[in-house]
Order: C-alpha cells, then sequence, then structure tokens
C-alpha cells in the first residue's frame, strides 16, 4: 500500500497490514490501496477499520460508529 | 522589549538561523530576557503586570505621565507575522500605579498586505503549547521533559507516525465489549446454547473476578516490590556516593581539625602581650641605645668642658683677687707681715704676756703697742672670719650644674649598654622568627582552608550528582539494604505467583471466550451476533498491537536521532547510548547506558544535560519533519553543570548545528566579568553581551539597566 500520507492513511495502513488481522480477515494489502477504496471494500474487516477510523475523524461519536459498523457486519453476516 | 523590567527604554535582539548566544553576569538582564519571551508567547497570560515595568522608567515617570511596557517579536512561519503584548503604566501620585489597555495583537502579512489578527490566535496557530513545551528551557533541571508523565503520550500523539492511537485503541475494546456483550445475550436466548451460554457466562464472570483480584494483588504487590527497589536503588545506586560520602565526611572533619589547630596556633601568637611582657616594643632599642650614648657622651663631654672652663674661670678670678690684696698691702709702703702672720695662737700668747715676740719690746696692757697686738688678733679673727663666708660663698654660688642629670644619662647609657643591649638587640630576630613562624601558619592554614574547601565543594558536587538525595539518606545504615531486599524478594516471588495466575486466569478467559465463539447457536441471529463480534475482536486487537508497534517505532526514531546528537555533542569523550525505557504507566524515561547495556546509574551533571538536549534536538528535527516547520529552540543557562572545556567543546558543536538555537548564559565570562574572546573567536553565530550599566547604585533598583551590545 503507497501513497498514504494524512494521519488516517497511516492509521488504516497499520492496522490492516497486521499479520493476525489480515489471516483471520481473508484480505491481502491490494485489498486497500487507498483510504476510499478501503471505505467501500468488499472484505467487511477493511471496509470495517475504514468506517472506524473515517468516522473518529470526522467526529462522530461512539456510538454511532458502533451502530454503524454493526448494522454494516450484520447485513454482511 | 521596552521598558522591560531591567530593559530600560528599547532593546532590540536579531536573532539569526543556528546560534545565538546572550551573555551576561548575574544580574545583568538574562533571566528577565527569558521571562519576557514567556510572557510574549504565554497566550493564557493576558494582563499586565505592575512588576513588569523598568524601575529605572517607573522613578522617571511625573505625576500623569504615563509609559508603555511591552515585547514584541516578528518572526516567519509561513510567511513574515509579528505578535505584540503591551500595556500601560500610569503614575497617580508619588507612589501610585496603575496599569490598563492591555493588549496582544499579532500582524500576518499576505500577498503584501499585513492585517490585524488577536495575538492569542497566532500564537495558538504558529507556537502552540506544546512546542514551547518542547522549545524553552530555563535552567538544567527542565531539561528532562520526560519527568512529565503525559509527556510520551502528548509526544506520540503530535509527532509519532500515527496519532490518535489511543483513542482508537480505547474505542475499539469498546467494541469488542459491546459486541461480545450482545453476542452473549443472544447466545442465552438462543435454545441450543442456552445452557453453555450460562455456564460460560457464570465462568467468565468468575474469572473476570479472578482478574480483577489478580490485577488489584498485582498493582499492591508492584508497588510494594517498586517501594523496596527504589529504596535499594537509592542505597545500592548511592552506594559508592555515600562510600564517598562517608569518606568525604571524615576529610572534612579532618580538614576542619587542622584548620581549627592553625587558627589556634596563629591566635596564641598574640604580640600584644608579647608588646610589652617579651619587651617586643624594644625592637628599635638598638638604634635608639646607641643614638642616646652618643647624646649622652656628647653632654658630658661638653659638661666638663664647661665645667673646666667655669672652673678656670673663677680660679682666675680669686687669683686675681688675692693678688690684688696684696698689691694693695705693699701700696701703703708699710712692710707688713700678712694677716696670717703670726697666728692666732702667737697673737694671744703675746697679748697675754704684753710682750710683741716679732720685735721683742715689752707692749704693756693700755700702749699703743698692746692695742696694736689687740687689733691685729682682731684682724687676724675677721679675715678668717671672711675667709670662711667666702668659702661658703663660693661653694654655693660657683657650681655651674647644679644637678647630676647628665651624668645619671652617661651611666644609665653604660648600664644600658652590654648584656642588656645584647639581648635586646637579639628580640629583632626573635620577633622575625615569630613573624616567619606565623607566616608559616597562615600559608599552612590557607592551603588547608583550601584543603577543606576541595573537600566541602567535592562534597557538594556529589549531592548534586546524587540529586535528590539527602545527606541523611546517604547516611543511611547499610544495614537496611538486607531487609529490603527480602522483602523485595517476597514481593518479587509473589508477583511470579500472581502473574502466573494472571496468565492462567487470562487463558481460562480466553478458553471461555473461544467456547463462546464456538457456540453453534441454532438461531440466524446469534449467529450473526457471533461473527459481528469475532470481527470486531480481531479489529480491537490490531489496534493494540499497531499502537505498540508504532510506539516502539517512534521511540527507536527518537533514540537513534538523540544518539546522533549526543555523540555530537561529546565528541572526543564518552557518552555512553541514550535509551528512551518504557515503565509499566504508558510512560518513559530517559535512560543512559553503557556499550554492554549497564546503566551509567551516576552520570555526571553535563552528561545528564547533553542526554537531555540530544532528546530535545531529536524531539524539534522530529517536530520539523513531522509538522514540516522549524521552531528555535531557547535555554536559560543549560551547561550550569559543565566544566570550561566541556562547555567550549558543548558550543562550537551547538554552533555547527543547523538549528535555530538561543542560549542565554553567563559561560565565556571571566571572574571579573569579561568575555574570553579566544573562545568566541572560535564560534560562527552571532554573539550578544548584556550587561548593567555602568554607574548604578547597588542599593538602588531604579539605577539599573541592561544594555544590549552585539559582539559579533
Amino acid at each position: 500500500m503507497t501513497g498514504f500520507k494524512t494521519n488516517k492513511d497511516k492509521m488504516l495502513s497499520a492496522v490492516l497490514l497486521n499479520k493476525h488481522l489480515m489471516e483471520s480477515g481473508g484480505y491481502e494489502e491490494k485489498d486497500f490501496a487507498s483510504f476510499d477504496q478501503a471505505l467501500v471494500s468488499e472484505n467487511p474487516v477493511v471496509r470495517t477499520v475504514a468506517r472506524i477510523i473515517q468516522g473518529h475523524s470526522s467526529g462522530n461519536s461512539t456510538k454511532s460508529i458502533y451502530n454503524e459498523i454493526t448494522d454494516y457486519l450484520k447485513k454482511k453476516a | 522589549m521596552n521598558n522591560f523590567r531591567s530593559y530600560y527604554g528599547e532593546n532590540k535582539f536579531d536573532f539569526t538561523d543556528g546560534l545565538t548566544l546572550i551573555i551576561g553576569d548575574n544580574g545583568d538582564g538574562k533571566t528577565t530576557f527569558f521571562d519576557a519571551i514567556k510572557w510574549l508567547l504565554d497566550p493564557a497570560l493576558e494582563k499586565a503586570d505592575i512588576n513588569f515595568i523598568s524601575e529605572m522608567r517607573k522613578s522617571e515617570l511625573e505625576v500623569g505621565e504615563v509609559e508603555t511596557v511591552s515585547v514584541s517579536m516578528i518572526f516567519d512561519h509561513d510567511g513574515e507575522k509579528m505578535i505584540e503584548k503591551s500595556f500601560i503604566v500610569e503614575r497617580q501620585s508619588e507612589d501610585k500605579f496603575i496599569t490598563r489597555s492591555f493588549s496582544f495583537k499579532g500582524y500576518e502579512t499576505e500577498d503584501s498586505e499585513r492585517f490585524q489578527v488577536t495575538g492569542k490566535s497566532l500564537i495558538v496557530r504558529c507556537f502552540d503549547s506544546f512546542i514551547q513545551r518542547y522549545s524553552m528551557f530555563k535552567g538544567e533541571s527542565t531539561l528532562n521533559v520526560f519527568d512529565d508523565p503525559d509527556a510520551l503520550k502528548m509526544l506520540v500523539d503530535k509527532l509519532s507516525d500515527i496519532r490518535e492511537f489511543d483513542e482508537y485503541v480505547e474505542m475499539t475494546q469498546e467494541f469488542e465489549a459491546k459486541s461480545g456483550t450482545a453476542y452473549e445475550k443472544e447466545c442465552k436466548n438462543d435454545k441450543k446454547t442456552e445452557r453453555e451460554a450460562k455456564e460460560l457466562e457464570r465462568r467468565k464472570e468468575d474469572v473476570n473476578v479472578r482478574i480483577s483480584n489478580i490485577r488489584r494483588d498485582i498493582r499492591d504487590t508492584e508497588k510494594s516490590a517498586d517501594l523496596f527497589t527504589s529504596k535499594i536503588e537509592v542505597l545500592e545506586k548511592n552506594q559508592e556516593a555515600s562510600e564517598r560520602y562517608q569518606e568525604l565526611k571524615k576529610l572534612i572533619e579532618s580538614r576542619e581539625e587542622d584548620v581549627r589547630k592553625l587558627r589556634g596556633r596563629i591566635a596564641a601568637q598574640n604580640f600584644n602581650i608579647n608588646l610589652l611582657d617579651k619587651l617586643w616594643i624594644l625592637a628599635p632599642f638598638p638604634s635608639v641605645l646607641e643614638e642616646f650614648r652618643a647624646k649622652a657622651s656628647a653632654f658630658s663631654k661638653e659638661k666638663r668642658k664647661q665645667n673646666d672652663t667655669f672652673i678656670a674661670q673663677k680660679a682666675k678670678e680669686e687669683g686675681r683677687k688675692e693678688a690684688l690684696d696684696e698689691i694693695s698691702s705693699l701700696a701703703n709702703g708699710v712692710a707688713r707681715l700678712p694677716w696670717y702672720l703670726p697666728d692666732q695662737e702667737t697673737m694671744q700668747e703675746m697679748i697675754d704676756d704684753e710682750i710683741c715676740k716679732v720685735c721683742g719690746r715689752p707692749a704693756p696692757k693700755g700702749t699703743d703697742a698692746y692695742d696694736f697686738m689687740v687689733a691685729k688678733l682682731n684682724e687676724f679673727r675677721k679675715h678668717l672670719d671672711a675667709k670662711k663666708k667666702a668659702q661658703e660663698q663660693k661653694s654655693e654660688e660657683h657650681e655651674l650644674f647644679v644637678n647630676r642629670y647628665i651624668e645619671q644619662m652617661h651611666n644609665l647609657s653604660i648600664s644600658l649598654g652590654g648584656s642588656k643591649a645584647q639581648d635586646v638587640s637579639e628580640l629583632a630576630g626573635v620577633i622575625q622568627d615569630q613573624l616567619d613562624l606565623l607566616e608559616t601558619f597562615k600559608r599552612e592554614l590557607n592551603t588547608a582552608e583550601e584543603k577543606l574547601q576541595d573537600a566541602i565543594d567535592d562534597k557538594a558536587r556529589l549531592l548534586i550528582q546524587v540529586e535528590g538525595v539527602t545527606e541523611e539518606q546517604l547516611d543511611l545504615d547499610f544495614h537496611n539494604l538486607k531487609g529490603y531486599f527480602e522483602q523485595k524478594g517476597k514481593a518479587e516471588k509473589k508477583l511470579v505467583t500472581l502473574r502466573e495466575e494472571l496468565t492462567r486466569a487470562t487463558e481460562d478467559k480466553k478458553e471461555i471466550e473461544r467456547l463462546y465463539d464456538n457456540l453453534n447457536p441454532g438461531g440466524s441471529m446469534a449467529k450473526v451476533y457471533q461473527r459481528v463480534h469475532v470481527v470486531l475482536r480481531d479489529i480491537a486487537k490490531a489496534f493494540q498491537e499497531s499502537k505498540e508497534l508504532n510506539l516502539t517505532r517512534f521511540l527507536n526514531e527518537i533514540e537513534e536521532l538523540a544518539n546522533k546528537y549526543l555523540s555530537r555533542l561529546n565528541t572526543g569523550d564518552f557518552h555512553g547510548i541514550i535509551r528512551l525505557v518504557r515503565t509499566s504507566q504508558d510512560s518513559t524515561e530517559i535512560r543512559l547506558l553503557s556499550a554492554n547495556g549497564r546503566a551509567i546509574t551516576d552520570p555526571s551533571g553535563s552528561q545528564l544535560t547533553t542526554m537531555y538536549m540530544s532528546v530535545l534536538f531529536a524531539i524539534s528535527d522530529l517536530t520539523s519533519n513531522k509538522r514540516d516547520e522549524d521552531y528555535p529552540l531557547i535555554f536559560d543557562a543549560p551547561t550550569s553543570s559543565f566544566g570550561g572545556m566541556k562547555e567550549s567543546g558543548f558550543y562550537n558543536i551547538i554552533d555547527a548545528l543547523e538549528k535555530q538555537c538561543i542560549i542565554v548564559t553567563k559561560d565565556f565570562l571571566d571572574d571579573h566579568g569579561r568575555i574570553d574572546e579566544k573562545k568566541i573567536d572560535q564560534l560562527s553565530c552571532t554573539v550578544y553581551r548584556i550587561k548593567k550599566e555602568a554607574g548604578f547604585n547597588q542599593d538602588d533598583l531604579s539605577t539599573i539597566r541592561t544594555v544590549i551590545i552585539p559582539i559579533k
């Protein structure tokens, strides 16, 4: 993953490059080539992480972030 | 700076890139400079302070007159900017001054147009409190920025590659817990997993209580172990210092005794007593005696001379009188016998016999011859009386020297000579010997006092090195050490057990969670919640691990940069290796290690200072890199623990760094306040000398004015 500049870009990269998460999430580095791509990723782990970071950096409340990602994950599950 | 404390009137410094040195002696205005900058840059200080006005200017103000106190700065930060803090002071009466019209303004230039903003917003934007925290340092003791327990978090948040990890970790852990609770709830409501879920819930509650208790015990035991460790560390760390302290204490006592003895010996040289009791007052006597003897001799000679002349004169006069008497008798023409012939007995015999036995003729009573003889006898008696009277008168009237002072002087000069004079002449030698001895004692006292002072200085240096440890602690009985070791050992054993218990309990919890995760609920909702929870659990774990990794990388980055600076700041000297060691409270300590990895437990003041400054330079570099902005580092007296050589090397290296750095110091000044120009010549930086304007009154603050002299 290249071209990460902002803090949220770096955060996304650092978390998604976690070896255990990659294994359990079943995704690869190419699945999050950019933050925007990660936000709409088909992989629920990539997308959830991106949504958490996006929500927090946008100033959303913890509750609304939680609701957003659990709603999404429930649907994906 | 206008009329700010000792900076009377308008005062200006130009700070170039790289190092600027402001050199001043005690009381010359160094700290005032630093305080002025602090006041200007602190956005929280938004009020006037009457104590800031120059006392000199204040004393000049007439009643009703006003003066402005201000500090301003023009700086480059994404274009030229200026900030200014000011207020007005008015003298209302002889001893009443008021302040008013405080202002804190900022100015920005954009497209050649200058416009005003609030000073506060400009500072918050350009030089926020975080940057200030790591940019301005007053004295050596403020250099260890990691003394602040929040420092690491703040630095990581501001400067690490990825910021705000803490918030994400906390948030995702909350998501994990929440989703877990939701999943467990679904499992309990699921007919298929209800029983197992309830059992797991019970076990989970149990294990949570267990974990909570163990953690509390661990915390308590850690505290206890830490306490004993710190006590032991104090004793061990200071063991060498303590032994040295004991040595120095004995040395000081012994040298104090030497000094006391020598002072006693000097005091015993009581010249006042010797002056009279030992006749030292007569030390100049030989020359006085010589003069006295010469004078006594001269007087004696003169007396004899005068006496001889007198006697001669007298004799001459008497002889002449007698001669005249004789001449007078012969002048009568009568050849008579002298008055003393015949003698008194013969004449009395002739009168009694009534016969002149000179001519042989009878001279009966009543005859002229008889009367002649009687008259002759009377004349004889008259002569005798006259002679007797004359002799008495002579002895009374003709003694030239009635007193015998000259003889007394002569006798005294003789009596003072001989062995007495010899004794006295030897006094000078005795006195000189005593004075020499006294000088020897004084020299020995000086040496002893210097040695004593050296020992006292050594003790003071030792106490500085063991910063925070009191003399009483250094005096501690090392018997305590054994007890502390035993108690620490017990605590550590307990900790091992507790940590093993915690590991087991954590494993149990993981097992329960795994069992939870592996439950096979019949209901679809429970299965959905199960999957959601597993995803959120893995995500929370990934955030936590990434945070740790980020922190480790960040500390390594600071370490790497700091060690480069440390090496440069100590070129040619031992400097050790900086390690940023994480402590259990998510904070960091800066430690200095030797190449073998062992901690340098007793670094010198200059080692510590260069270590802290290296970390600060590293942080500054990171700030520049991460924020793409440069900030000056401002130090007030950072090198007070440095020796002369170390000091020169230090400044030469700072001078060579491409970092705007302002150092206010009294280094480069000799004991008389003169600048060491040779050392200054070695530097390429801007140098100012600040000093009190000459002619001030030592007791009158209103005569003190700092003058700024550009040196180079």
